[in-house]
């Protein structure tokens, strides 16, 4: 409360003491299934400025939100001072450093990531040579953890926190052509860890007593050099981890990692060539090491670096999207982009990614337990060695107009394969054990959208995939040669369907269809086809294993926008911006949002 | 009570905001794909200018895209621009010249790969678009694109230039 009426006796003077400029936005949403899925959200955005100061805040009033925990109450706010060649930042900082590989600071609601900083910035321009700038403040970084048990785990609300005391400085030299840069973090983190309650109670067998005290160090280099028919990236980020709390009874430790990301483009007329490549490998953990919650020498939640795949527009790609490993990942992209015939592009797209070693086990001699074991080539390419856990995905996309421009259609296909999971890889020379899981996919996504007459429009998607996922284990002492589906048939055939009818500028209305053949063992997502749409549609196609929902949308004017759903959706996983999360499926329910500019 | 206060609020600037009412825009800092840096000031020097908010990964953006290279390419002349901020995260941001130049696009581009202009700009959804007049009005503004949208655009941006 004491922070809000500081933001608004700061507004009110800025506002009453002279010409101050403030917008605004809003956003409310609002979701409820018959499934208990139940979310209310809403966010009020307000810049203000005047002469060389503005200033933003943020208000969030979330009970619960649909991912994340709750919030009541000024979420974010910042003040900024700016000059021709400076600027001044106090309160929520979100900035980025070259490509990420450092620093790169944003807030994705729909995924619940938010990695800013309390505190202040400080940037200066010197002539057309040196831009420089200063960071200091602190954050927090949530995520759900599996490893902790107190509070439990909960795939929308985060029960794990770790604390971050941040400072950097970051330069940028501009010589001709060629930006020249260099960057330093260090961020001392506290992450609370369990061991069991010594006063042991139901609910309360792991507490959070203590605390890890780990400073994290990352200096970047990075260059760029820009021409009309190539463009060329490089950065390199090196981190380094101690534990510098003396009085912990967990024993030091020490580790350091390196990240390196390129990206070359090359331009022949319309036809353009871009290549990335990227190797990080900030903390090489072996496969059973999985938890950030209890492995700090990880990346730092500030580090976003690029992923270095595709970022797909497909409902049914998205689902199925590779989670890049920051921590242990090489590979690089191709992709080919250019106009054909007249009107219609291509795109032309491979993505080879991989662990940077080989994963087996090992018995040393008279021990009792297998031992993970790196190879000890170090990869400049990706493997395709599945105990590399590679990722192959070959993506190609036409799109273009028809019929005098009134036609737009987009055809792609994706074939797309994924080791997910290692468990067991031990092989000696009389025995041989091993297991993993691996994903494979074909995806079709179809659309086409026709003007008709006036301002209606018509749009119809379609999406087609075959998807399978096994977990494939050889046993030569029993003889066993086995491939198990996660689901009860070899593939699930999973397709999306939607037919929409727009009246510009002012609504539109959309019925959209999901559908899968099966589904996977273990997943809570089976529908009961009990929404009023879905028994009016059940009289003409089964809807076993089916989602329907009616979207509807008006914007009221150019400045309010209202959405309108109705029906079920599949859950299933939810990515942007490199953050994936597990969503749950929403049953016969409605959502609505307003969002509105001011 | 907080929530029945931000209700409140919001239903109060959901009634007053009018189209005749819109803010100003303070002059904002930009990195243009070519790596230039320049301002909106500066921008709006020639004369109005279109702002559209995109990334790669949204369709109705990319479908809009068309029709704004069009106005840019017939009414630049007069010295209308159009400026195109780009919303990809370094996650796919090395694509974006490459798509620019491959459709052949005249208008400028903008980079804002953590959304500080887009957050600057209240912009919550992707494409949104604003007309700015010289002195930094923004006379027009629109939330997302469904095929037509255009007409409405052109319109106001023969308004704004014979203005």
């Amino acid at each position: 409360m004491q922070k809000i009426s500081v933001l608004i006796a700061i507004l009110l003077f800025m506002i009453i003491s002279g010409q101050a400029y403030f917008s605004g936005s809003s956003n409310l949403r609002y979701g409820e299934s018959k499934s208990g899925f139940l979310y209310s959200e809403s966010i009020l955005n307000g810049n203000l400025s005047r002469g060389n100061f503005s200033g933003w805040f943020q208000l969030e009033f979330s009970n619960p939100p649909e991912l994340g925990r709750v919030v009541n109450g000024l979420q974010k706010f910042r003040l900024e001072y700016n000059t021709a060649n400076s600027i001044f930042k106090f309160g929520d900082i979100y900035e980025i450093w070259g490509r990420g590989l450092v620093l790169n600071q944003y807030n994705d609601q729909a995924v619940d990531f938010d990695n800013s900083l309390t505190g202040v910035s400080f940037r200066n321009r010197l002539g057309d040579f040196l831009d420089w700038g200063l960071l200091a403040g602190n954050g927090n970084s949530w995520s759900s953890e599996l490893s902790i048990r107190n509070p439990p785990f909960n795939d929308r609300v985060p029960n794990y926190r770790r604390q971050h005391r941040v400072i950097g400085a970051d330069t940028d030299w501009f010589i001709g052509p060629f930006n020249l840069g260099v960057t330093y973090l260090q961020s001392r983190e506290r992450h609370p860890y369990e061991y069991p309650n010594p006063d042991w109670s139901p609910g309360e067998e792991w507490i959070l007593p203590d605390t890890a005290l780990v400073i994290h160090r990352v200096g970047g280099y990075r260059a760029e050099y820009l021409s009309d028919w190539f463009d060329v990236y490089l950065e390199y980020a090196d981190k380094s981890t101690h534990d510098f709390n003396p009085d912990s009874v967990r024993s030091i430790f020490a580790g350091s990692g390196q990240g390196f990301y390129s990206n070359l483009n090359i331009y022949l007329g319309a036809w353009a060539l871009s290549i990335d490549y990227k190797k990080y490998a900030f903390n090489i953990s072996d496969p059973h090491t999985y938890s950030s919650a209890t492995n700090y020498s990880g990346t730092i939640g500030y580090q976003r670096p690029p992923t270095a795949i595709r970022e797909h527009t497909s409902r049914l790609l998205g689902r199925i999207t590779h989670q890049v490993n920051f921590e242990d990942e090489v590979g690089y992209q191709l992709e080919l982009n250019g106009p054909i015939l007249r009107n219609n592009s291509l795109v032309l797209n491979y993505t080879h990614s991989s662990n940077n070693v080989v994963w087996s086990q090992i018995k040393p001699e008279g021990d009792i337990f297998w031992k993970w074991t790196k190879s000890n080539k170090t990869a400049f390419l990706p493997f395709s060695e599945k105990f590399a856990q590679p990722f192959n995905e070959l993506y190609s996309e036409i799109d273009g107009y028809l019929l005098s421009g009134k036609l737009h259609y987009r055809l792609a296909m994706a074939n797309s394969s994924a080791v997910l999971d290692i468990s067991f890889n031990q092989v000696t020379d009389s025995t041989k054990f091993i297991f993993y899981e691996k994903q494979e996919a074909i995806t079709i996504p179809f659309g086409i959208e026709y003007k008709l007459q006036g301002r209606l429009g018509i749009e119809l998607k379609y999406e087609y995939q075959r998807l399978s996922k096994n977990f494939r284990m050889i046993n030569s002492t029993i003889d066993q040669d086995t491939s198990q589906s996660r689901f009860p048939a070899d593939y699930q055939y999973n397709a999306f369907f939607s037919l929409g009818v727009s009246y510009s500028p002012r609504w539109s209305m959309a019925l959209l269809i999901d559908a899968s053949s099966v589904l996977e063992y273990g997943v809570n997502q089976q529908t009961d086809n009990s929404n009023t749409l879905e028994k009016l549609v059940s009289k003409i196609i089964d809807l076993e294993n089916r989602w329907l929902a009616l979207e509807l949308r008006w914007n009221i004017t150019n400045s309010h926008s209202f959405t309108l759903t109705y029906g079920s959706q599949q859950g299933g996983i939810l990515c942007s911006n490199g953050v994936c999360r597990q969503i749950d499926s929403f049953e016969d329910g409605f959502k609505f949002e307003l969002t509105s500019l001011f | 009570m907080k929530k029945i206060l931000l209700l409140l609020i919001t239903i109060i600037f959901f009634l007053n905001a009018q189209e005749t009412n819109l803010p100003k825009l303070p002059d904002l800092r930009l990195e243009m794909l070519d790596g230039k840096n320049t301002t909106l000031y500066s921008t709006l020097e020639k004369g109005p200018v279109l702002i559209d908010f995109w990334a790669t990964w949204c369709e109705p953006c990319k479908k809009e895209m068309v029709f704004l290279d069009k106005f840019q390419k017939e009414y630049s002349d007069s010295g209308f621009t159009v400026l195109a901020i780009n919303q990809d995260s370094p996650r796919s941001l090395s694509k974006v010249r490459s798509f620019v130049r491959s459709k052949r696009y005249s208008f400028l581009v903008v980079k804002d790969p953590n959304k500080q202009i887009a957050q600057k700009m209240n912009v919550q959804v992707l494409p949104t678009t604003f007309l700015v007049n010289s002195t930094g009005q923004v006379v027009w503004q629109h939330i997302g694109y469904l095929p037509g949208d255009e007409r409405d655009m052109e319109q106001e941006i023969l308004k704004i230039i014979k203005q």
